[in-house]
Parts: C-alpha cells; sequence; structure tokens
C-alpha cells in the first residue's frame, strides 16, 4: 500500500464514480453522500500528508512510484507529489468539495451529474500527480469530456453551443500537446538511448536540445517544443486571443461546474506550463520571455477592461478570471529573465516572480470560486444575472453583504485577503526585468478595481429594486460553500507561508531548472539598485 | 513487334473502356466498358510475363484470375441491373443518384 | 536603545478593536444595543494602553528614542511569505515587526483616543440606525487598522492596512446608501469615487514599493534610513530610479491624503456618517499620507521633496479658496481638511517631517471636534447642513458652541492654543529654509503658505460665525437643542484637547525642534487679518460678502465650480475609460470570438461546397477517381524526372 499510496488516491475518484454508478437512480442523496464523502475523504487525506507524511524541506517528488504500462512505447504508470502539486491538489479537493455541497439537492439526472462530476475530480488529480507525459496526456483528455457533459447536460439555455465550442478549443489545444509530445519523445531516443516519456528525465535532457539544429521553417526544436505546448496550454488558462470559450461556457455552466471551471480547470494550463512547457524549453522560454509578459499583460489590462463593460454579473467575472490569470505569465516573464548582478537579489527577484505566479494559481482558486457562487446565489434568486436589474442587496441579505465585499476585494487585490499576495510578489518579481510591463499592469490593476467597484455597487448598494426586496438571505447551504472560502482567503492574506512553506523548497527546484537569461547592465538602468 | 505495341493497344482498351464507362448512358454499355478496362489489363498481364519471362508464369495466371473474376462481376453486375431496372424503372446511371449527399 | 519590552501591549493596542470587530461581525445584531459597547468599549481599551505606552516611553528616556522589534534582534518578527528562518529568497527575508517611536507614541495615543469619542459620539449619532451593528463593524476594523499601520515597522504592511483603511472608508462612506428609511445612493457613487481615485496613489505606491525593494531588498524603516545613504555615497548622488521610487510613494501620499490633482473623492466623501467623516476623512486615515511621507522621508530625493513642497503648499491654497465659497457645513470642513493636509504635506517636502506630523497630531484633534460638532449641529437640526439655513445656534447649543469656538481658533493659530504651535513648526521651517537661500524652489511655497493662512481664518470663521451668531434662518436651525450625553463628552473632551494636546507632543523629545520670531509674527498676522475679515462680513456686517466675492468675479465662479477638475476628470478620464471598455468588449465579441466563429462558419461552408462532389452519379465518381489517379501519377513522373 505504502509504495501505491498515490495510485489509491488517484483511483479513489473512479471507483466512486463507478459505485454512484451503480446506485439506483432516485437515490440521489446517497449519489450526492458518496460524492461528497470522496472529495471530503480526499482533502482530509491531503490534510494527512501536510500534517504528516510529506517532507516541506524536500524540493523534489515524493512517494513516486512508476509500473509499465505500454513497454513497447516506454510508456510508465508514473506518479509523483512535490510541493506545488500538493498545494494545486488541496486546492482542487476543497472547490470540488464546496461544487458538491454547492449543487442542488434536487439537481435532475443526478446520478450522471455526481459520476462525471468524480470522474473529472479524478482526472484533475491525475493531471496533477502524473510525471509520464503520456499519462498527462491521458488524464488531461479524461477530464475533459466529464466537463463537456457537464456544461453540455446541465447548463443554460445555450448549453449546446457553449459546450461544443469548450470542447474544440480544449481539443484545439490537446492536439498540438499531443503532436509536442510525440516530438519530445522521439526526439529523446534520438541518440540511441531508448527514448522516454518521463517528465523529469524529459526535463533533464532538455538542456540538451538548446544548440539542436534538428528544427523546421527556420526555427530550432526547443523553439518549436516551446511554442507547440505553450499554445496548447494557453487554450486551458486562458490567453487572449484563445479566450473566448470562457466566458461562454461559465455563462452557461451550472454555478458548481462554473467554480470548478474557475478555481481548478484554469490552474491546469499554467500547472502544464510550468511542469512541460517552460522546463521542456528553457532556452526557448528564456528567449520567448518578451511574448510571454507581453501576453501577461494583454490578459491583464484587456480583461479587465473588457470585463468594464460587461452587464451581465457572470460574463464579468468570467472576464476578471481571464484578467487575473495574466499574474501568472508576468510573474513567469519575471522567473525567466534575471539581471545581471548580485546573486541574493537575483535569485530573489526570481523567486518572488515564481511565488506570485504560482501563488496566483492558488488565490484565483479562491477568490474566482467564491465569486461565482456569489454571482450564482442572485441568480438562484433573481433567474437573471443583468448587473442594471439589481441593487441594495446589502439591505436585504447582510450575511451575502459581508461574504460578497470579501469577495470582491480579494478579487481586487486588498491586502490581508488572498489576493494581494501574488499580485505584490509578481509586481516586485517582474519589475526589475519588466518596467514597462509592470507598470502597464499598474494601470490594470486601476481598472480592474474600477470594474469590481462597479459591479459591488450595482449589485450590493444603492436602492433595491422591488423585485429584489424579497431575497432571503443566505441559507445554511449556501453558508457552508462559501465560509470555507471566505476563511482560506483571509488566512493566505494574513499567513501567505501556510502555503508557501508548502511549497517554498518546490519552487527553488523550478527555479534551478529554469536558467534565465541575464540582462545585460545598460538595459535595466532603471533598476540599477539591483548591483 | 516489341512491347510497346502490345502496350498501345492496351491502351486504346482501356481509354475506350473509360470512356464507355463513364460516359454511356446505360448500365449495360458502363459494364462492358469495366470488362474492357479489365481486359487491357490482362493483356498488359499477358505482354508483360511474354517480354519477362524470367517472372514465371504469374501474368498468365494472373490474367486468368482476372477473367474469373471479371465473369463473376459480370454475373452479379448484371442482377444488380436487373434489380435496378425494376426499382427505378431505367437503366440510365443519372437517373440513380439515392446515394447523393 | 531602551530596552524595555513594549511588545505585548503594543501588540494590543490593534488587536482589541480587532478582536471587537470580529465579534461584532459574528454576533453584533444578535447582542443587546446591537452590539456597540464592544468597540467602544475595546477602543477605550485601546486607548488607555495607547497612554500607557506613551507614559511609559515619555518617562523612558529624555533622547529620542526608537523601540523596534526588528531593530532589537527581531525575537517576534512575523515572517510573512515563508516561515522557515533560513529561507531568505526574495521577499521571503521579510519579517514584519513592530515600531514605536517619539512619532508613533503622541499619534497612538491621538489616534486611539479619537476613535473611541467617535465610537462614543456614534453610540447617540447613529441611534436607530437601520445598519447599526454593521456600522460599528464598520468603525472597529477601521481602527485596526490605523492602529496597525502606526506599529508597523516597514513600508509593505503599512500599505496593506492602509488598503483596509480604504475599504472601511469605502464601505462607511456608503453606509448611508442602504439606510432602511431614507437611503442615499449618492453615498454609493460617493464611496466608490473615493476608493477608485486613492486607488490611483496606491497602485503607484505598490509599484514604487517594488522599485524600493528591488533596489534595497527590505521595506524596514531602519534599514532603509541605512541603506539609502549608502547607496546615495555609492552613486555619488541620488541614482534617477531612486527619485521616481520617491515620486511614485509620494504619489500613494497624495491620493490619500487628498492632495491636488486627487483630491476631489474627499469632499465627496462627506456622504458618509458625520461621525465618520470627523474619523477617517479629518482626523486619521487622511493624515495617514503624511505619515507615509514622514516614514519615507528617507528615500525622498531632494527634486522629489521641492516638488512635494508645491503640491503641498498649492493643495493649502487651493483648497482654502474653495473652502471659502462653500455653502455646506461639512464641505466647509472637508477643504478646509484638505487645506490643512496640504501643510502638512509642504512640511515634509521643506524638510520637517516633524513638524509634518505635530500638526497631523493637532490637526486630529481639533478638525475632529469640529467634525463632531458639525455632527452634533447636523444631529439637532434634522440633518440640516446648509449655511445659509443655519445661524444662532449659540445660545440654544452652548456645549457646541464652546468646543467648535476652542477647535476654530486653534485650526486659525490663535495663540497658545494647539493650532498656532503646529502651524507655527511648518511656517518657521518654511521661513527657514527661505532665509537659508534655498531659491525660487523655496520661496513658492513659503509663499503659497502664508497666503493660505488668513484664507483659513477667514474661511472657518466665516462658517463658524454664520452657524452660531445671528438669527436663526431656517426652523430646524430654530428648534435645535443642545446634543445630549453620549454626544456632548467627545465634544468638551476634542475641544479641551484642540486647546492644549499640543503640550503632549512637546512634551516629548523630537529630532528637530521649533519655533521662530518670523513665523510667530507671520502667523499673527495672518491671524489678524483673516479673523477681522470675518467679523467684518459675518459678525458685524459692515461688509457686505456678496460684494466681496463679486470683486473677485471670475475667480469666486472659478473656485465655486470647483476650478473644473471634477469636470475634467468626468471628461478627460471616466468617459473615455467607458467608452474604450465598450470598444473592446465589441472588438472581444466581434473579432476575437468573430474570428473564431468565422473559422467554424468557413468549415461549414467548405463542407458545403465538398459536399456538391457527392452527386451519387456514378459515373462523376468514376471521372474523379481518374483525375485523382492521373494526378497522382504526374506528380510521381515529376518527383521521378
Amino acid at each position: 500500500m505504502g509504495e501505491h499510496l498515490l495510485s489509491a488516491f488517484v483511483a479513489l475518484p473512479f471507483v466512486s464514480a463507478l459505485f454512484v454508478a451503480l446506485l439506483p437512480k432516485q437515490s440521489a442523496a446517497g449519489q450526492r453522500f458518496v460524492a461528497g464523502t470522496t472529495m471530503a475523504a480526499a482533502l482530509a487525506f491531503l490534510i494527512g500528508l501536510v500534517l504528516g507524511g510529506f517532507d516541506t524541506a524536500r524540493g523534489g517528488l515524493q512517494f513516486a512510484e512508476s509500473t509499465a504500462w505500454i513497454p513497447s512505447f516506454h510508456v510508465n504508470w508514473a506518479l509523483g507529489l512535490d510541493g506545488l502539486a500538493l498545494v494545486l491538489l488541496l486546492l482542487s479537493a476543497l472547490i470540488h468539495f464546496i461544487a458538491v455541497i454547492a449543487t442542488p439537492r434536487d439537481i435532475a439526472g443526478s446520478k450522471g451529474y455526481y459520476a462525471l462530476l468524480l470522474l473529472l475530480f479524478g482526472g484533475v488529480n491525475g493531471v496533477f500527480l502524473a510525471t509520464d507525459l503520456f499519462l498527462f496526456y491521458v488524464f488531461w483528455e479524461l477530464m475533459l469530456i466529464p466537463m463537456y457533459f457537464l456544461i453540455g447536460i446541465w447548463g443554460g439555455e445555450q448549453r449546446k453551443r457553449a459546450a461544443g465550442k469548450f470542447i474544440l478549443f480544449t481539443l484545439f489545444g490537446s492536439v498540438l500537446m499531443l503532436v509536442g509530445l510525440v516530438a519530445v519523445y522521439l526526439r529523446s531516443g534520438a541518440e540511441g538511448v531508448a527514448p522516454t516519456f518521463d517528465i523529469y528525465a524529459l526535463q533533464s535532457q532538455a538542456a540538451s536540445w538548446m544548440t539542436d539544429s534538428g528544427g523546421m521553417f527556420g526555427m530550432d526544436f526547443s523553439s518549436w517544443i516551446f511554442l507547440l505546448f505553450f499554445l496548447a496550454f494557453a487554450v486551458k488558462i486562458p490567453v487572449v486571443p484563445f479566450h473566448t470559450w470562457l466566458p461562454d461556457a461559465h455563462v452557461q455552466a451550472p454555478t458548481p461546474v462554473s467554480v470548478i471551471l474557475a478555481g481548478v480547470l484554469l490552474k491546469l494550463g499554467a500547472y502544464g506550463m510550468l511542469r512541460v512547457a517552460f522546463p521542456f524549453a528553457p532556452d526557448a522560454f528564456a528567449d520567448l520571455a518578451w511574448l510571454v509578459a507581453t501576453l501577461g499583460v494583454i490578459n491583464i489590462v484587456y480583461g479587465a477592461w473588457v470585463a468594464l463593460a460587461q452587464t451581465d454579473f457572470k460574463r464579468l467575472v468570467a472576464y476578471s478570471s481571464i484578467s487575473h490569470m495574466g499574474f501568472f505569465l508576468l510573474g513567469m516573464a519575471g522567473v525567466a529573465v534575471a539581471a545581471d548582478g548580485a546573486a541574493h537579489f537575483e535569485a530573489g527577484t526570481r523567486f518572488n516572480a515564481l511565488a506570485g505566479a504560482s501563488l496566483q494559481l492558488i488565490t484565483h482558486g479562491i477568490s474566482a470560486a467564491l465569486m461565482f457562487l456569489l454571482v450564482g446565489a442572485v441568480y438562484d434568486r433573481a433567474h437573471h444575472r443583468d448587473l442594471g436589474r439589481m441593487g441594495g442587496l446589502g439591505r436585504v441579505m447582510p450575511r451575502y453583504f459581508a461574504i460578497a465585499t470579501v469577495g470582491f476585494f480579494s478579487s481586487l487585490g486588498l491586502p490581508l485577503l488572498a489576493g494581494f499576495v501574488p499580485e505584490a510578489l509578481t509586481l516586485f518579481g517582474a519589475w526589475p526585468a519588466w518596467p514597462m510591463h509592470v507598470v502597464v499592469t499598474a494601470f490594470g490593476l486601476m481598472l480592474t478595481a474600477v470594474y469590481l467597484l462597479q459591479a459591488y455597487r450595482s449589485v450590493l448598494l444603492g436602492r433595491t429594486p422591488d423585485a429584489c426586496a424579497s431575497f432571503r438571505d443566505l441559507d445554511r447551504r449556501e453558508l457552508s460553500t462559501m465560509v470555507p472560502l471566505v476563511i482560506a482567503s483571509v488566512t493566505l492574506g494574513v499567513a501567505p507561508f501556510l502555503v508557501l512553506d508548502l511549497m517554498a523548497e518546490t519552487l527553488r527546484t523550478i527555479l534551478a531548472g529554469l536558467p534565465p537569461d541575464i540582462l545585460p547592465a545598460t538595459s535595466i538602468e532603471i533598476t540599477e539598485g539591483l548591483r | 513487334m516489341g512491347l510497346e505495341a502490345y502496350l498501345f493497344v492496351s491502351l486504346l482498351l482501356f481509354v475506350i473502356g473509360l470512356v464507355m464507362a463513364a460516359a454511356r448512358r446505360s448500365l449495360i454499355y458502363v459494364l462492358i466498358g469495366l470488362e474492357l478496362i479489365l481486359n487491357a489489363a490482362n493483356l498488359n498481364l499477358v505482354a508483360f510475363q511474354r517480354f519477362h519471362p524470367e517472372s514465371g508464369l504469374d501474368g498468365q495466371i494472373g490474367a486468368i484470375f482476372v477473367i474469373i473474376l471479371a465473369a463473376a462481376e459480370a454475373a452479379i453486375a448484371l442482377a444488380i441491373v436487373l434489380n435496378v431496372f425494376s426499382r427505378f424503372g431505367s437503366i440510365r446511371p443519372d437517373d440513380m443518384n439515392t446515394l447523393r449527399d | 536603545m531602551p530596552t524595555a519590552d513594549f511588545f505585548p501591549l503594543l501588540l494590543a493596542v490593534p488587536l482589541l478593536p480587532l478582536g471587537a470587530w470580529l465579534l461584532q461581525v459574528l454576533f453584533g445584531s444578535r447582542l443587546p444595543r446591537g452590539g456597540d459597547w464592544l468597540p467602544t468599549g475595546a477602543m477605550l481599551g485601546a486607548f488607555v494602553v495607547a497612554v500607557l505606552l506613551f507614559l511609559r516611553a515619555w518617562g523612558l528616556d529624555d533622547e529620542y528614542f526608537v523601540w523596534s522589534t526588528s531593530a532589537t534582534g527581531g525575537g517576534h518578527g512575523w515572517k510573512w511569505l515563508v516561515s522557515d528562518p533560513a529561507f531568505r529568497e526574495g521577499l521571503a527575508a521579510f519579517r514584519a515587526g513592530l515600531w514605536y517611536d517619539a512619532w508613533t507614541a503622541p499619534l497612538l495615543a491621538m489616534v486611539a483616543g479619537v476613535s473611541f469619542l467617535v465610537h462614543l459620539f456614534s453610540t447617540g449619532y447613529m441611534k436607530g440606525n437601520s445598519r447599526y451593528s454593521a456600522y460599528f463593524a464598520g468603525l472597529a476594523l477601521f481602527s485596526f487598522a490605523m492602529l496597525a499601520m502606526l506599529v508597523s515597522d516597514n513600508l509593505l504592511f503599512v500599505f496593506g492596512f492602509w488598503e483596509v483603511m480604504g475599504l472601511c472608508s469605502f464601505l462607511l462612506i456608503g453606509h448611508d446608501s442602504l439606510d432602511r428609511d431614507n437611503p442615499r445612493p449618492r453615498a454609493a457613487a460617493a464611496a466608490v469615487k473615493a476608493f477608485l481615485t486613492t486607488r490611483v496613489g496606491d497602485v503607484a505606491l505598490l509599484l514604487g514599493l517594488a522599485m524600493l525593494w528591488n533596489g534595497f531588498g527590505t521595506l524596514q524603516f531602519h534599514e532603509l534610513q541605512v541603506a539609502v545613504p549608502e547607496m546615495i555615497e555609492r552613486h555619488q548622488g541620488w541614482p534617477q530610479w531612486l527619485e521616481t521610487a520617491g515620486l511614485l510613494v509620494f504619489l500613494g501620499a497624495v491620493g490619500k491624503s487628498a492632495q491636488f490633482p486627487l483630491h476631489v473623492w474627499l469632499p465627496d466623501a462627506m456622504e458618509g456618517p458625520t461621525p465618520v467623516s470627523a474619523m477617517i476623512h479629518a482626523a486619521t486615515m487622511v493624515a495617514a499620507g503624511v505619515y507615509l511621507m514622514a516614514r519615507a522621508f528617507p528615500v525622498l530625493a531632494p527634486g522629489v521633496l521641492a516638488l512635494v513642497a508645491v503640491i503641498g503648499a498649492f493643495t493649502a491654497f487651493f483648497a482654502a479658496t474653495i473652502a471659502l465659497t462653500q455653502d455646506d457645513l461639512k464641505k466647509v470642513l472637508a477643504y478646509s481638511t484638505i487645506s490643512q493636509l496640504g501643510y502638512m504635506i509642504a512640511a515634509v517636502g521643506m524638510g520637517s517631517p516633524d513638524g509634518a506630523l505635530f500638526h497631523v497630531f493637532t490637526h486630529g484633534l481639533f478638525k475632529a471636534g469640529l467634525f463632531l460638532g458639525a455632527g452634533a449641529i447636523i444631529h439637532a437640526c434634522h440633518h440640516e447642513q446648509d449655511l445659509r439655513l443655519l445661524g444662532g445656534l449659540r445660545k440654544r447649543m452652548p456645549l457646541t458652541y464652546a468646543s467648535m469656538l476652542l477647535c476654530t481658533a486653534s485650526i486659525s493659530g490663535v495663540p497658545f492654543l494647539s493650532g498656532f504651535y503646529s502651524k507655527d513648526a511648518i511656517l518657521g521651517f518654511a521661513a527657514d529654509t527661505w532665509s537659508q537661500g534655498a531659491g525660487p524652489a523655496a520661496y513658492l511655497p513659503l509663499a503659497l503658505l502664508v497666503l493660505a493662512a488668513p484664507l483659513t481664518a477667514l474661511y472657518m470663521f466665516r462658517m463658524f460665525l454664520l452657524t452660531f451668531s445671528g438669527e436663526a434662518r431656517s426652523e430646524d436651525a430654530a428648534q435645535a437643542k443642545e446634543v445630549p450625553m453620549p454626544m456632548s463628552v467627545p465634544l468638551i473632551l476634542l475641544g479641551l484637547g484642540a486647546a492644549v494636546g499640543s503640550l503632549l507632543w512637546i512634551a516629548q523629545p523630537h529630532p528637530t525642534e521649533s519655533g521662530h520670531t518670523t513665523a510667530t509674527l507671520l502667523a499673527g498676522v495672518s491671524l489678524v487679518i483673516g479673523l477681522g475679515a470675518a467679523l467684518l462680513f459675518f459678525q458685524f456686517k459692515k461688509a457686505s460678502p456678496a460684494r466681496a466675492s463679486a470683486a473677485f468675479g471670475p475667480f469666486t465662479r472659478a473656485a465655486r465650480g470647483l476650478y473644473g477638475v471634477d469636470h475634467f476628470y468626468q471628461a478627460a478620464i471616466v468617459v473615455p475609460s467607458k467608452l474604450i471598455g465598450r470598444a473592446c468588449a465589441g472588438f472581444d465579441r466581434r473579432v476575437v470570438d468573430g474570428a473564431v466563429h468565422g473559422l467554424g462558419k468557413l468549415a461549414i461552408r467548405a463542407g458545403e461546397q465538398l459536399r456538391r462532389a457527392q452527386n451519387g452519379r456514378i459515373q462523376s465518381y468514376i471521372y474523379l477517381t481518374y483525375a485523382g489517379l492521373l494526378a497522382l501519377t504526374l506528380f510521381a513522373v515529376w518527383r521521378v524526372s
């Protein structure tokens, strides 16, 4: 058992899904119970690992296991856990658990719904834990299918269209990933050794691809790998201009599915970049960091500006997700480039950037999930999401008011709430290498405040229209979905070390795998304090 | 007389057969066209075998094989033509397009 | 360095209101009296602790003293990002601690005291409010943030609590927009405007911190004090990036302390309940900008300081002229606050952060007194706050009258009252700088400050006389009665504070001492001019204010129109950014998403075209097959040859 701990963990949701499928159709409560217990058990297991078992002083993989799966293609069933994966798994388990609670008890076709939710959970866990690229790909695809059905069956009026758009966009990314995967597999065997799909073996080989001339159309192999994987994961993050599936999917998806989509699935794209796209092509990553930084800033500013003009509450929050995920890219660009000079500062700046980028995944997961729950609570009462027809909910729903204030301001990046920490870290870390980008980002921070406060005002402040006057305040079930996120947001804002302690060593390891481009001294006059 | 002469006749047969199969307005002629194409191939097989004796009897056997196949094909095809006529009341290929998308 | 451990008491000061806030949020509405006694009691506790600390520090040493966790070995630091002490990359090395020095000591006591009095006043003023407990929760959270900011030992946490104050300010300004009986939608707009305007400065400040951190690897006060001179020495001058960083930090203060050109939010913030205006928008939060400037003083380059002085002095004058034209009681006080903050900022700019904080201290006392007095008047006159409709309140509200008289005299610089000393310190310093021949850059701020001084006396006494002397000019004013017990106590105490509070500051040793004959003379002349004019116009009616304002025709109109700044922002920033937002959304829908849909449609169209070939005719298939065969053959032949 000990050496197959992670296999058991990955298998758990699939077994539960099977179990739910075997339950009689009419026992919705039983299905809900099985799904909820599975998520809770996973969460408890992970918390157990945090408390004892997981060694935070080690940056590498722990509980690693590997069994041959398809020997003729050197594909292994290989799993391993490091700090980053652990933190993301915790987030995923929490969000999935909340999603189960946030599901209405009387949801139609509950059997399929809960089974799909469990499959999704299993797929996500697999992606986070897989250390074999092929296995990673399999789990990646496995997780898309339940999402497609969850949107397409339980969504809003235009659900089929939105689900179709979602699947087409993500399949586009998957195809690119498949090409990249085959390419690195074949390349890894080119020197007369056995080819491999092992992500870490490929990472350590990647250094030798830098000088490789085996490219096409004037680009070297490393750049091709980078572009293929970057685009593959960019769809998922999503990076502008591959983002238009996200608002449609969010608007059509039921609340719990939106919560998972924003809280977990977007992070998978970023995780893929951190694990695969960047370390597989560190050279191209450093060369193309300007592109990563620019795309990040475009995400931040453009997403915020589009959000500014939205009248649909949920669309607005969806665009705010796009805007926030830009910080991940900006932070990563800060990792790629270091200023020439004192080693202490160089390492420190890049650590800030990486910590900001990876912490953004967690904090955005928390605040976006909270925001979508808040949207859902209003929608359940008003049956529309038109900001123009709401108002004054702070008067009729005081509990909602309190929680929404945390949600909005966490999203806005208010200190002492989760959103601030990664924003500050990213700005601090990206500043030396990308001062102009950071200035534009600061402008984006302004816009973020503008659209969030506009929405806050039209939902919570001002006059209460008659249609909203009779809304009941949040009930116990809704509170039990939101309060954990509120607590998480405040805790992370006050004591971010609770999360960073778990992954600090892992971040060190990742930094070591991404040798930076050293900026020439002349190009950073503005930060000459570094020397 | 060299191989080219045989190939030329074969080509002529093939083109005639192709045009018949593609252009004639009756299924019977289309079938005859197909037979001609097969026979063009047969001619090639036999001729090549004749001019490359080192290959043994493969060409001849192939030709006989094709003749047998052609006979079977003609039998089935004529049966199909009969069925087509009873169903569509015509054996003009243009009248049959129920396979269109 | 004093050895006494201030740690537990110092930590208790912000934690008391924090605990009260938590209880208030969770149980407030279910407690008797809406739980108002909880934050009020906690603030009283915090005040007592702050005074204890003050006394302990006072008796400790007769030199300028500093106590901080970071400077004394860091036993109590809060390792914020990564708790492992060995992990020191980037901000993981950052450790937040507490800080207590001769600036913090009186300010902490002042803030805690004013907060307590405002809490107490609110129990009367807000009685019957439909969101009574929520209001007290907001006050408590604000007090926590302000006190925590004052005891932070680094710029990052100062920024953090500064932002939390912004949130509380936002919530409390918007408080009345959710009133059950009498909702004020304009309060919501004012709240948003306040937060967004200050946010401009906040974002700049965050960038400034990013630059400072990357430059020095620290944001601790005491480390910056050492690192900056080293950097200058190494560079033989101020590096350009450091000047930029200083400018960005200053922008933060411009937003928070409502300096020109980001002053527009503060007058609108008067939509909030009056005790909130007294506490947040007069005594404490808006002074945080000045506090920041004083703390960040080592990183401000001379060029930046010159700009700071000019902006501050200009704001002092500019806001004073507007205050002169306002007819709303609270608006006069709001512009007066902006003007006084200008004095403080100018003091920092001229190189006297000590003078600036001295003025923060006294201003906190008398401005809180003025606003609470205004609150008492508004309360007594059934929410009438138009100066043209007040009057004659001297006899009906003698206590408020006495308190406000002291405060008004203090702000106007009547000798031996608090405001006199602090303004004297600033003007003295300005005159000093000038007399040392610092050039026109020093001359301009001094001139503006001196011009603003008589204006201060004039607009303050205008407000005071229009309110209290003469006859009541409305029913509401005629029926006013003195405010009852819980509200009168703060008035008395703040009136006393306005009179003698400055002693507490002067009693402690400070790095720069003040007192100047030139300045005293200037202040005296200004007072006589301003007070004289006010008496002539509004007490003895010897001159007509209407004719006086007509004499300044275009100038008056411009001041009444707030010099068009609000309109300019509306036209130049708000409207265009909304338009750009709409354009971006349209672009997103039509072009970006349109491209995707276009691609989808293209595929469908292509399919539609291709399906024509699928016509079901065997013979056309034969043609196609042979055409394909031919093409392949030709291709093969071409490749071979």
